[in-house]
């Protein structure tokens, strides 16, 4: 009966959720067929990934190919969840007054963060892939071994998470330079083709396959039991503890941030905004995801362009590749946190508008964040690009102009439709609270307009680098059209940024 | 500064929730407004500060339109609730965020800073916590001191007693009197108690229903006759 009852609670939690809450039903249409897309994507590719793998390669045995590769894939799947799991304690607190017992209300809250996305995704690629792969072609205890480990394994590091959240204050720093040399380490490997995470990857997972197999499942098996007894323990020690409060820090950053606060009214206001993205989880992610943003732009950008130079791909689409990435190498942080300036200051923006803070100094700072990520973002990809795809470096110089002129202030414009509360504080994990479909579609016109002009003209880059320059030389010009913008919609504003969703 | 209110009425859809004729608060004055919840004294409080669009009229302080000029924010301090607070400050970056505002310097915040202090009893908020973790009450002194140290001459606050414990609430109420008493700074002021509203203003209006039922002048049967209005009121 208790169960039940919990459990009809986490569902309506789930379904009330803000994240869901307070979005429009075409948004949200829209972001449940996104979720189906990539749930198939990621089915599919379980199930036809021996289908291309075969194609290349007839003799390859599907299933110790995977194997080989399941422990760097795990450990990235760990490093991501470190970062964005949160551990149950939060849901608990209103039920630590109630007559309910707490070894019971620990055991529950453990078993039911099993249901976390973070463990369905990979569970979406794994069930399918070991269907077509191992049910059918190997015997059954063999292959339900299999299933079991990575079952276990996903669990494993389910648990391994939240014990490490309970006993320690969760700090970003740590966990990306782990995380960093890790996937260092990994690409170093594979980069230099030693194979070391490899040939431990298959020596864990092949042996799944041999008669030691259920041996070893049933020990993965009993280390998750083992880890979900601990943490459930672990919870209910630490159910008394209030939610881990950070705290700021008065040298290293933040005598720098005093520089820039002592520069004028603008340098003051970049500051505030400096301290909101790096003082608050949700703008925090939405950083490093920036940052992934380029990473991912920078990878695609360097192997798409070179796979095709080998292989006929019509031009088109090849300058497709170079728009598309291009753009996103120096964007990730107009395009994912710009896009919300206004609403990250919503839960205050009634002071800033009751205080003298003037508009066009508000603007400015923004702006100039903006502007200013661009080329911080350029210098990182720089030596990727040098070593990697030197040939590549005209389109990358390109649409940096263009980013640091027209996408900044064009995506400052966006901003001042920002009508939602947006609360900064949780996750940005499927956080989509305070967002709306008008955020996807404002990228669409900032990839349209050099699409056309590289397409339909031989001057493509020569008009979007001058374009971006002519943009950033008027950005005084859009500072001012921007503050008599933000003069005339700030009532609609301040009345949706008070608003409880 | 002189506070006029000129045929101010704000709507949301067909319901009118304020309709101010006319009101005059003159300079160095403190004004009161009672009323209970949902009455009006915040939305009227927000037009004041330019937060909200009136649907007709206007609010003119010193005769400037406040929503057509902005010189009036240079010499207001207001407080108005938790979203005037940016609570991942550290309350000294806050209070030094807000005095650079109003063209004041380290120094002279930091002097403003420790004169407030004792206002927060014996917490150490020179710490590194950021006002997020600060108790409910403590944010609100946050904000109170945030619009006091400012020097305003106009000091809007909204329920500026609740949630401070019954020795700050005491300090607040003789910071206001002081400020009344020794300076030129007119008070606009909201509360729900009439105890403490009483002390501190010498004019009060009690709002209901968006209107003005009564606007009268502190005198010493003021509290009785507050407490039977609204005493009435509920039955």
């Amino acid at each position: 009966m208790l169960y039940r009852n919990l459990l009809r609670h986490q569902w309506k939690e789930f379904l009330r959720n803000p994240s869901w809450s307070g979005i429009s039903v075409a948004y949200a249409i829209f972001l449940v067929l996104l979720a189906l897309y990539f749930l198939l994507i990621l089915a599919l590719s379980g199930a036809f990934i021996g289908h291309l793998l075969t194609s290349q390669d007839p003799a390859a045995d599907v299933v110790r190919l995977v194997n080989q590769h399941l422990l760097s894939g795990f450990l990235l799947l760990f490093l991501t969840r470190l970062l964005f799991q949160n551990t149950p304690q939060v849901n608990i607190g209103p039920y630590l007054h109630l007559p309910i017992s707490r070894p019971a209300l620990a055991r529950f809250f453990s078993f039911a963060a099993l249901f976390h996305l973070h463990n369905l995704l990979p569970l979406a690629f794994f069930i399918p892939f070991w269907i077509v792969n191992l049910a059918l072609d190997y015997p059954a205890f063999t292959s339900l071994s299999w299933l079991a480990a990575i079952v276990a394994v996903v669990g494993l590091s389910n648990y391994l998470v939240i014990c490490i959240n309970l006993v320690s204050v969760r700090r970003a720093l740590p966990v990306w330079l782990l995380g960093g040399g890790t996937c260092g380490l990994i690409a170093l490997d594979y980069w230099r083709q030693w194979g070391y995470t490899n040939s431990l990857s298959s020596a864990v997972f092949d042996s799944l396959l041999g008669p030691s197999g259920p041996v070893l499942a049933v020990a993965l098996l009993a280390a998750t039991c083992l880890l979900f007894g601990l943490t459930c323990r672990l919870l209910k020690d630490h159910l008394h503890d209030e939610a881990p409060s950070e705290k700021g820090s008065t040298t290293g950053s933040q005598s720098l941030l005093d520089r820039l606060a002592s520069l004028g009214p603008v340098g003051q206001l970049m500051a505030l905004e400096i301290k909101l993205a790096i003082r608050n989880k949700r703008p925090r992610q939405i950083l490093w995801s920036a940052l992934m943003f380029s990473a991912a732009g920078l990878i695609n950008f360097i192997l798409l362009t070179r796979g095709s130079s080998d292989s006929v791909v019509p031009t088109a689409t090849l300058i497709f590749y170079h728009i598309f990435w291009g753009f996103f190498l120096t964007s990730g942080f107009v395009v994912n946190y710009g896009q919300l300036m206004f609403g990250w200051e919503s839960l205050y923006f009634d002071g800033h508008l009751a205080r003298p803070v003037h508009f066009r100094h508000l603007i400015w700072a923004k702006l100039l964040l903006m502007q200013i990520s661009c080329p911080v973002l350029a210098l990182v990809c720089l030596p990727f690009l040098l070593i990697f795809a030197s040939e590549l470096l005209v389109t990358y110089s390109v649409f940096l102009l263009y980013n640091i002129g027209f996408s900044t202030a064009c995506m400052l414009f966006f901003a001042t439709m920002n009508r939602k509360r947006l609360y900064i504080s949780p996750s940005s994990f499927f956080n989509q609270q305070g967002t709306s479909l008008h955020h996807l579609l404002a990228i669409i016109p900032l990839l349209a307009l050099p699409a056309i002009l590289m397409l339909t003209t031989d001057y493509g880059p020569l008009s979007l680098a001058g374009g971006g320059l002519l943009c950033w030389a008027l950005s005084p010009v859009w500072v001012r059209l921007l503050a008599h913008r933000l003069q005339k919609c700030k009532y609609h504003m301040a009345a949706g940024f008070r608003g409880s969703t | 500064m002189h506070l006029q209110v000129q045929n101010l009425q704000k709507r949301y859809g067909l319901a009118t929730v304020l309709n101010l004729p006319a009101l005059d608060i003159d300079s160095g004055a403190s004004f009161g407004l009672v009323g209970n919840n949902g009455a009006g004294k915040t939305t009227f409080l927000r037009l004041v500060l330019d937060l909200i669009r009136p649907s007709e009229g206007q609010v003119l302080i010193n005769g400037q339109n406040v929503a057509q000029d902005d010189a009036w924010k240079g010499y207001t301090g207001s407080y108005l609730g938790p979203n005037f607070l940016i609570d991942y400050l550290m309350p000294v970056e806050y209070i030094h965020f807000v005095g650079s505002l109003y063209g004041m310097n380290p120094v002279q915040i930091e002097e403003k800073w420790d004169h407030y202090r004792p206002f927060f009893g014996d917490q150490p908020l020179n710490g590194t916590e950021y006002i997020r973790n600060l108790s409910e009450g403590n944010k609100k002194k946050m904000g109170l001191v945030a619009a006091l140290m400012v020097e305003p001459r106009l000091l809007v606050l909204d329920e500026p007693f609740t949630n401070l414990d019954p020795t700050s609430q005491i300090r607040l109420k003789d910071m206001l009197k002081t400020l009344d008493q020794t300076t030129d700074t007119t008070l606009v002021i909201s509360s729900h108690d009439l105890n403490h509203i009483t002390e501190v203003c010498h004019r009060i209006a009690v709002i209901e229903r968006g209107v003005i039922v009564r606007d009268i002048s502190t005198a010493p049967d003021t509290l009785r006759e507050l407490e039977r209005y609204f005493a009435v009121e509920e039955t």
